[in-house]
């Protein structure tokens, strides 16, 4: 299981709450060392992310418009417990349109450059994304995914992304950046789980998503009315509801019976089986059709349907190349 | 700003804005420091006037002033007080 | 207690075909799964004489060493090293399975075993007292390595120093690996010494894994305290010539060939004062394995 663990990237969250439970004492010993390094890189990546904030904040010194966190980032700034042992590989920013090409201009001069990209990945990034290429640091290697909107502007679920973008708020105690409402967050994680078309972190995305509804509800009791009024104001109502319906499957997320799905669709039951266990030895069957059906699914929300076989074509012939890693 | 000394190892300087934490090692052949907001670890000859100087650099964007540090420094115990 | 040597050919290539096959190294207890038919042959001459199991059950470390897909088991004639589905490497040669397994390891330990401190260094153990032998690649830290645990000394590590929160050396006890011209010195100087299969043509040239002595094996779960961090170099024709490190000096040349001491952040400061402030240590230039040992012994002997 702590297998499976490593491979979903859920080993570090596990690590938490076991050691940090009152089950901790019963832990063989013959695991505690791998939960306790687990905890230790844990530890060492948030002082990461927290140096690397600092960095973006100095960077960023000349910047006037909000700068707003997103995903991980912002759950470590903010002290979540969706934050504890939670590994990520990027830092989400999110600013208003015009500002982007500014913002991404400061942080060149900070050292973060936009990688190499062929020019069909750059022009599908800066036309039809909600965000520009990633940009890495020279030195340290870090990423900073620079959004401009919450989802695809050309998503075909019509997410007001706007609205929840300007009821940002600035972060108490580090003002340079801002963040999303509590209801916007859980709503953005449900959106970022379903609508992207990845899951190899999906269970570990699902995860975040049960963590920040129980979190958030028990700082208020009426989060779940906040949060199911919310999710009809911004069109992400549906969204909303298969998320939590896969949170309660998987997690046991004390979720209202007023929210959750009874009759899963065609759609939440492929997610369900992409998100299960990806462990080469334990993933269960259909998930590599339900991972493709999944993807071609998402793309087909995104793109018109002439763009829809360019750019499937165009991932295949990628995949066929030839991948970059590291030498022994 | 706030000083907490352990007369063996770490010292903490905190700053609202800046983060500061050291940790210093007294060793044969100088002294150890461990900054963690960095993550660097130098190796300073046993001087009180280098350990100085590397603290004025470190600090140099909060508002500490010499003799915080000098007394801080004298807080360590390594260094005989001139 | 079962070892690999006690298991048949065929059941060992069974139970690693269907990952029923667990290895005890020291502490760590892995879970070894591979489907090519070398790599059982070649693990044993190895591992012949470690703990395992045939039967399944707990393990630290699912590693895999397999073809990637279908072309490169057929074709190419490809491996790669899987942990936990995850493949860090590019494939190389089957025929070198082996090597791979071994590099492989050092990658997941020196990646993962954050609860220990982890030193790019041989470790070994005389007389009581732990000797770390810290250098960078190619300045004949195994070979030398190889030589003390020919000569007697206890076998620990030959890359991987792990040291745990009371400051012990935690024992992780591998195959030495040598390379190139370090192969024929070892043999010459001690013929019964038996390797593995030479691996030529890798990224580092030819290759030659020599089994860790029984003894080293049989005491694979004793730590050991740090007295002594020794850097050696060797240098062609030079004379024997130690030098006394500051803990200072020691401390940052440690750091240097450190895998993970910027993880542990504050805790691996605290754990590093508190070696350079218990062991001795010391430079070392030498030309000849005979002077070094000799003079490994002396400082051992006088200064434990």
């Amino acid at each position: 299981m702590l297998a499976e663990a490593r491979h979903a990237g859920m080993l570090a969250r596990i690590a938490h709450w076991v050691l940090g439970s009152s089950i901790a004492g019963s832990v063989p010993p013959c695991h505690r060392g791998s939960l306790t390094a687990a905890l230790v890189h844990s530890a060492a990546f948030r002082r990461d992310v927290q140096r690397e904030l600092r960095s973006i904040s100095s960077a960023l010194a000349h910047v006037e418009a909000p700068i707003l966190l997103l995903n991980g980032a912002s759950y470590v700034a903010l002290g979540l417990p969706a934050a504890a042992g939670r590994i990520f590989s990027d830092i989400d920013l999110l600013v208003a349109d015009k500002q982007i090409r500014f913002v991404e201009s400061e942080l060149m001069l900070g050292g973060w450059i936009t990688g190499q990209l062929d020019a069909y990945d750059d022009r599908y990034y800066r036309q039809w994304s909600h965000e520009i290429p990633p940009m890495t640091h020279t030195h340290r290697g870090t990423t900073i995914d620079l959004h401009h909107s919450l989802v695809m502007p050309t998503c075909r679920i019509a997410v007001d992304s706007s609205r929840m973008v300007n009821d940002a708020v600035p972060i108490a105690g580090n003002e340079r950046f801002w963040r999303l409402r509590d209801e916007d967050i859980l709503l953005h994680a449900a959106a970022h789980l379903l609508l992207n078309g990845e899951f190899d972190r999906g269970l570990r995305d699902l995860c975040d998503i049960d963590l920040l509804f129980r979190h958030f509800s028990g700082v208020s009791a009426e989060f779940a009315e906040r949060l199911i009024a919310r999710s009809a104001e911004v069109g992400l109502d549906a969204i909303l509801r298969q998320a939590l319906y896969l949170a309660w499957r998987f997690f046991s997320t004390p979720v209202d019976d007023r929210l959750l799905q009874r009759e899963p669709t065609a759609f939440v039951k492929l997610v369900e089986k992409a998100v299960s266990s990806r462990h080469p030895d334990t993933r269960i069957r259909g998930q590599a059709m339900a991972d493709w059906l999944l993807m071609v699914r998402e793309l087909s929300l995104r793109l018109p349907p002439n763009l829809l076989l360019i750019h499937l074509v165009h991932k295949m012939w990628v995949g066929l190349q030839p991948v970059k890693r590291v030498q022994a | 700003m706030s000083f907490a000394n352990d007369s063996e190892t770490g010292v903490g300087i905190a700053n609202p804005n800046v983060f500061l934490h050291f940790s210093f090692r007294l060793v044969d052949d100088g002294v150890l420091v461990f900054d963690a907001a960095t993550g660097d670890t130098s190796l300073l000859p046993f001087e009180r006037l280098l350990v100085l100087d590397f603290l004025r650099k470190r600090t140099a964007e909060s508002s500490t002033k010499d003799c915080e540090l000098q007394g801080f420094i004298s807080r360590l115990g390594y260094f005989p007080d001139c | 207690m079962l070892t690999v040597q006690d298991v048949s050919g065929r059941d060992l290539a069974e139970a690693m075909r269907h990952g029923r096959f667990r290895l005890d190294i020291g502490r760590l207890r892995l879970k070894i799964k591979s489907d090519i038919p070398r790599f059982p042959v070649v693990f044993r001459t190895l591992y012949g004489r470690y703990s395992c199991a045939v039967n399944g059950g707990e393990y630290d470390f699912d590693i895999s060493i397999a073809p990637p897909n279908w072309l490169r088991r057929h074709i190419a004639c490809n491996i790669v090293f899987e942990l936990s589905g995850e493949r860090p490497f590019l494939p190389v040669d089957a025929g070198h399975a082996h090597a791979l397994f071994e590099w492989g390891l050092n990658w997941t330990i020196g990646s993962f075993a954050h609860n220990y401190l982890i030193l790019h260094s041989a470790v070994l153990e005389t007389r009581g007292a732990g000797v770390l032998l810290s250098a960078v690649s190619g300045s004949g830290k195994s070979t030398l390595a190889a030589e003390l645990a020919l000569s007697g000394w206890r076998l620990l590590s030959d890359e991987l120093a792990l040291l745990d929160e009371k400051l012990e050396l935690i024992p992780c006890v591998r195959p030495v690996s040598l390379k190139n011209s370090s192969i024929d010195l070892i043999q010459s100087r001690h013929p019964e010494a038996v390797f593995g299969p030479l691996a030529t043509n890798t990224h580092k040239g030819s290759i030659a894994h020599l089994p860790a002595p029984g003894d080293s094996i049989r005491r694979g779960s004793e730590s050991a305290m740090p007295y002594f961090i020794v850097f050696p170099k060797w240098i062609d024709g030079a004379p024997l010539r130690m030098r006394a490190v500051g803990q200072g000096q020691a401390a940052m040349r440690l750091i240097d060939q450190s895998f993970n001491y910027s993880t542990l952040g504050s805790s691996g400061f605290q754990r590093l004062a508190e070696l350079v402030g218990s062991a001795e240590a010391w430079e070392i230039e030498y030309s000849s394995l005979d002077e070094a040992r000799n003079a490994l012994d002396e400082l051992v002997e006088h200064h434990g």
